[in-house]
């Protein structure tokens, strides 16, 4: 079966499931591969808040001190960029921000910190009108400055095809436990920004990435950062006028979520539940996987796979 | 006696509104709770709330110009060591290079000496009376004929604006930035760096440099020479202060003309020997009723003095060459219709006419032909700045600004920055926006705030979200997406306003290239700033003559409408209240 049948198969969807024959529904494959012993490598959650739903999903996930270990630096990479409020949906959900800093505390980690490279000057402006800066400072964490040039340093990318080097956020070079935490919503570039996308938070001259292939760049950089845990917000889903947003009327109440050790595979999960949500809401633009064009450069360096079957994942839904 | 307590609360009243207006000039992290706008420590300031006066004919607006005016025919001119944050300036400066000379540590060193010899003894001189009146008219012309960029170059607050602005502001930023790295370079975040780049340009901190050393120099040597000649301010008030009504006076009855007074007079009016006090260039520090041993200096009400000079004239017709010539006034009094008719003209440019509503601006928008983004003959010749929000036009905000820096310290984006010949040399020092350094965020109404010479008109956030500065040209052959055939976007990413439409270029690549809705673009410069493209880049913002509202986005406007998904299929997606809501 290859990509695009599946995406069919998937986007028929469990209403069609019957008519379809049993090996052929991916449904039931990824059923068959949770009830291994293995730990699982991915969950998607649907139906609660997103602090819920995290509770939940970590849970199944193996708890959060699977990922994070006694005394160690936590950073956390959520999207901070715009200076929107948290019901446009243009940055990661403050309150889950809130609570992942409150566990990884809570499970001994020695600090907590946060940033992104927003996309204007005004950082502390954005921090602060995100909701992040106030939910992450409440539960013990630190936000720190993303966008001075001191605090970046150059690095070698030895995988990148077309980005070499990178000037690297200091907290984002060899960190002890790195949670990427992208929201999931449109983007008028790659059309869609998740994991993967959210990194060009770590770096600080995008605009070369934006000049010389911007998807290769993309891929180039996830091949570099390490990332213990990536987790997709997907409660408030921004279909239109993304990344920004025009009017919270086009972002909608989606009520998902992702926890994933694998970056590639989640972001092609959230680019289902993308166009699943884009078609219930008849908002925005159903892409298939194949439109992320970095999606397959970041599979063919390695980062992640792009086939769900591979995954050893897990499915809720909350009451 | 001494009166010494007088001089106390001089110093310290003049301190604490000196530090009042400072902490706006220097509030790095933008974080200083909102102000009323009139009573923002820089609305006091005589020059800029006279312009606000001219332009706007609120009396609330010149609210400081009247009470300053009012108090300055009571009292005289007690704005100059009280309000004015550059006199403060001088006297601080004063006070440091004559302090080696009286510090009892210090005044036998080689540095104690040399500042007895050059600064501490300060002794009477005549008035510049011509030089005065030459600055006052020279100011008056320059606002009636909108070259307010250049009184800014004479006038006390935009001096100090300057200094604290150009130098003090981003001294203060980079170390705070120093502390931040060099905290974080050790682990610890507490320390936050700030927001944006805060550096000038070094022509502009040259500038503020050489107006700094100068005042110093003068300060230091000469006490508060340059607010009895040059300064328009301190010309006009010691015009008012002639005819006040209480005078400061040497009490021939006690004064003893021991000098002392006239040796600690920063203004160099007291002449001890004739006991006579010019009170037109006294900037009333009161220094010297503090100092008079023999409670000899004090204020008089004006017709008892008058009548005094009736018994004593004698002594009075000696000391009348040196109190301000008659015939100054004369001429004052002849020029008077003049400056009626020019401060007439001047009101007429600087009517604050409510912007057009975008049904006015209907007709294309107009792009002057020197004044193009493209390329001619290889080179881009200048592209037109736009205006500052809440200027209302270019020619307003260029009657109206003098480049006193408050808000390029206040940006938050610190893209505001002042220019050198960017508006031309008559614009010296006036902020225009700098799209390489950031770009106006829509929600920020900071710079509107803090204007004290309403150069630029308080705006809440809803007018400012919909305030159209200019707006963006697109060039497609720059455009990455064009050149390279790659992904970009970045213009339509930053867009506030959904003004830069992603239309389907090569489909077969998944490539989409902006299109740039005229009418609803704000000019905020987000996506010059952002494009990638060097060194040109790919879009520019042109500003326009005069700021209109932008029309607001909406879907009737989209060209591109994806592809709408069959009705059947959006049946068949997995609806979310089935068991599983997952489509994989």
């Amino acid at each position: 079966m290859n990509r695009r049948n599946f995406l069919k198969t998937a986007v028929v969807g469990t209403a069609a499931a019957a008519t379809a024959p049993v090996w052929e529904n991916p449904l039931f494959a990824a059923e068959e591969t949770a009830e291994s012993s293995k730990p699982l490598d991915m969950i998607a959650i649907y139906g609660g808040s997103a602090v819920e739903m995290f509770k939940k999903g970590i849970a199944e996930m193996g708890g959060m001190e699977r990922f994070v270990k006694k005394g160690q630096r936590v950073i956390l990479k959520p999207n901070i960029g715009w200076d929107r409020g948290p019901e446009f949906g243009a940055n990661t959900d403050p309150d889950l921000v809130g609570y992942v800093t409150k566990i990884c505390l809570e499970l001994g980690a020695k600090e907590v910190l946060c940033f992104d490279k927003t996309c204007g000057n005004d950082w502390q402006n954005r921090y602060k009108m995100s909701g992040i800066k106030d939910a992450v400072e409440k539960n013990g964490g630190k936000m720190v400055d993303g966008q001075s040039d001191a605090m970046f340093e150059e690095q070698e990318i030895p995988k990148g095809v077309i980005l070499k080097k990178a000037d690297v956020h200091k907290l984002a070079i060899n960190p002890d436990v790195f949670i990427n935490m992208p929201v999931l919503k449109n983007h008028s570039g790659t059309k869609i920004t998740c994991a993967l996308k959210n990194y060009m938070g770590c770096i600080r001259d995008r605009q070369f990435w934006h000049r010389n292939n911007l998807p290769q760049c993309i891929a180039d950089f996830a091949t570099y950062q390490k990332t213990t845990l990536t987790i997709v917000d997907a409660y408030r889903v921004m279909l239109e006028h993304g990344p920004r947003g025009n009017d919270p009327k086009f972002t909608t109440v989606a009520k998902y979520q992702i926890i994933s050790t694998d970056m590639v595979a989640a972001d092609v999960a959230a680019t289902q539940i993308f166009a699943t949500v884009a078609k219930q809401a008849k908002m925005g633009k159903a892409y298939t996987v194949d439109e992320i064009t970095y999606l397959a450069l970041a599979e063919k360096a390695g980062v992640g796979t792009m086939d769900l079957k591979k995954i050893n994942m897990k499915r809720i839904t909350m009451a | 006696m001494t009166l010494r307590f007088v001089r106390w609360f001089r110093r310290i009243f003049a301190l604490v509104f000196f530090t009042a207006i400072s902490v706006q000039f220097l509030d790095v992290y933008h974080q200083l709770p909102d102000v009323w706008y009139m009573y923002h420590p820089t609305k006091t300031q005589l020059l800029p709330s006279f312009l606000n006066l001219l332009g706007t004919g609120s009396v609330l607006a010149g609210a400081a110009f009247i009470t300053v005016s009012v108090v300055t025919l009571i009292f005289g001119r007690a704005y100059c060591s009280f309000l004015c944050p550059f006199g403060i300036l001088m006297d601080f400066v004063r006070w440091l290079a004559t302090y080696p000379a009286k510090s009892k540590i210090l005044n036998s060193t080689r540095l104690g000496v040399f500042c007895k010899q050059n600064f501490a003894k300060i002794a009477f001189s005549p008035a510049w009376n011509k030089v005065r009146a030459f600055f006052v008219g020279i100011a008056i012309v320059l606002i009636a004929f909108g070259g307010a960029a250049l009184v800014g170059l004479i006038e006390p607050y935009s001096l100090f604006g300057k200094i604290f602005g150009c130098i003090v502001y981003p001294a203060a930023s980079e170390g705070t930035n120093a502390i931040s790295n060099f905290l974080a370079a050790r682990g610890n975040y507490s320390v936050p760096s700030v927001s944006g780049h805060a550096a000038v340009a070094l022509p502009a901190l040259g500038l503020a440099l050489i107006i700094l050393c100068a005042i110093s120099f003068l300060s230091a040597v000469r006490g508060r020479l340059y607010c009895n000649t040059v300064c328009p301010v301190g010309g006009y008030l010691g015009f008012l202060a002639r005819y006040s009504l209480f005078k400061l006076e040497l009490n021939p009855a006690k004064c003893i003309a021991c000098g002392l007074c006239e040796k600690i007079c920063k203004a160099q009016c007291i002449d001890s020997r004739r006991r006579n006090l010019d009170f037109s260039r006294c900037v009333l520090c009161l220094d010297c009723a503090s100092t008079c041993r023999k409670s000899a200096v004090h204020f008089t009400w004006r017709y008892r003095s008058a009548k005094k000079t009736v018994v004593d004239d004698e002594k009075e017709t000696e000391t009348t060459p040196v109190t301000p010539a008659s015939m100054d006034r004369r001429a004052f009094v002849k020029a008077l219709p003049a400056f009626a008719a020019l401060f007439g003209t001047a009101a007429k440019v600087k009517e604050s006419q409510p912007l057009p509503k975008p049904e006015d601006s209907d007709k294309p928008y107009e792009i002057l032909p020197d004044a193009s983004p493209y390329y001619v003959n290889g080179t881009r010749p200048d592209k037109r700045l736009t205006p500052l929000p809440g200027s209302r036009s270019l020619a307003r905000f260029f009657s109206k600004c003098t480049g006193c820096q408050i808000c390029v310290s206040t940006c938050k984006s610190q893209m505001l920055k002042p220019s050198i010949t960017e508006w031309g040399l008559s614009g010296i020092m006036r902020p225009f926006m700098d799209f390489s350094k950031g770009f106006c965020v829509q929600e920020c109404i900071e710079c509107t705030k803090v204007c004290p010479s309403d150069a630029l008109i308080p705006l809440t956030v809803e007018e400012k979200k919909l305030e159209k500065l200019g707006t963006a040209i697109f060039r497609e052959d720059l455009c990455v997406v064009k050149k390279d055939e790659t992904d970009c976007s970045a213009c339509g990413e930053h867009c506030p306003v959904a003004a830069i439409e992603m239309l389907p270029y090569k489909p077969e690549k998944h490539l989409y290239i902006p299109y740039i809705h005229e009418d609803v673009c704000i000019g905020c410069g987000a996506c010059e700033n952002i494009c990638p493209v060097v060194p040109y880049k790919a879009l520019v913002i042109q500003g326009s003559n005069h700021i209109r509202k932008a029309k607001v986005f909406d879907d009737s406007m989209r060209l591109y409408v994806p592809e709408e998904t069959k009705p059947e299929e959006i049946e068949s997606a997995a609806p979310v209240d089935t068991d599983n809501p997952f489509p994989f």
